[in-house]
């Protein structure tokens, strides 16, 4: 296991006030990196994780500020990995309907948007369950 | 960081609205645009140019909104047009798709332009 070069661990509550700040987080963590991230790179790691944390807000706890979402930043020198913890409803692939890019706009639904953003801005996207029974999303990105 | 990390601001010129938006739109600021777009529909302004010159992000969420709402002004005879996007606004409008339902112009002019060469 390669050595983690930077590691970040906080917690937020789920409000969609705070995907501003997790926003901020990510930038104030990743720029100071030695090589920094390219620009492409760190905008593709901010959308990608604000539309997970997004998510985690609207569907896992359902709007309920009274719950905390837990957001990990792992650097090592081949990666970044954005790991988004929540104990709420699971994002259940085997129900979710892929958004279409090129649906026409009678055709399309809002929903999706915010996962096909993940898998296409992030190099791997994975849903797990952790040793406490809390689930975990992780986003990887290859820093080369 | 609170509502006020968008914003927009608008003016009325020839029957066309030019809404000027502002910051960061994402899923806490998106009401702001839904609630412009309503308030435009309200004031039976239905061809409107959304200029994103200070538009320094968005993501889905403000996509949406545009969803949510442009078939309404088309309905109405009118349309919302996109321009000025930065590169990297231009790229997640063009990663959904929205690039081939929205006219994403480069200018104002262009924009308005077309809203008078098909009325």
């Amino acid at each position: 296991m390669t050595a983690l070069q930077h590691h970040v661990k906080t917690t937020f509550s789920a409000k969609r006030s705070h995907c501003s700040d997790v926003r901020a987080l990510l930038e104030s963590s990743l720029v100071p990196l030695d090589p920094s991230p390219s620009k492409d790179l760190l905008h593709n790691i901010i959308l990608a994780t604000d539309e997970l944390f997004t998510n985690t807000v609207k569907h896992a706890y359902r709007e309920d500020a009274s719950k905390t979402i837990g957001l990990e930043i792992q650097v090592t020198s081949s990666s970044i990995a954005v790991v988004i913890e929540h104990t709420g409803t699971p994002f259940d692939p085997s129900t979710y309907t892929p958004f279409d890019p090129n649906a026409t706009l009678d055709q399309r639904r809002t929903g999706g948007m915010g996962v096909f953003i993940m898998e296409h801005l992030a190099d791997q996207v994975a849903f797990e369950r952790s040793k406490s029974g809390a689930h975990r999303a992780i986003l990887h990105f290859d820093r080369t | 960081m609170a509502m006020d990390s968008f914003q927009t601001t608008s003016h009325t010129h020839d029957g066309v609205t030019t809404v000027k938006l502002q910051g960061e739109l994402d899923a806490q600021t998106a009401v702001v645009l839904e609630e412009e777009f309503e308030k435009l529909l309200e004031k039976k302004k239905y061809k409107v140019i959304t200029n994103g010159q200070a538009l320094q992000y968005i993501a889905s969420a403000g996509l949406g909104v545009y969803m949510a709402y442009i078939e309404r002004f088309r309905e109405e005879g009118g349309d919302i047009k996109v321009t000025h996007l930065s590169e990297r606004v231009q790229h997640v409008f063009d990663l959904l798709g929205f690039s081939k339902i929205i006219d994403v112009l480069e200018s104002d002019e262009e924009a308005y332009q077309r809203f008078q060469s098909t009325s």
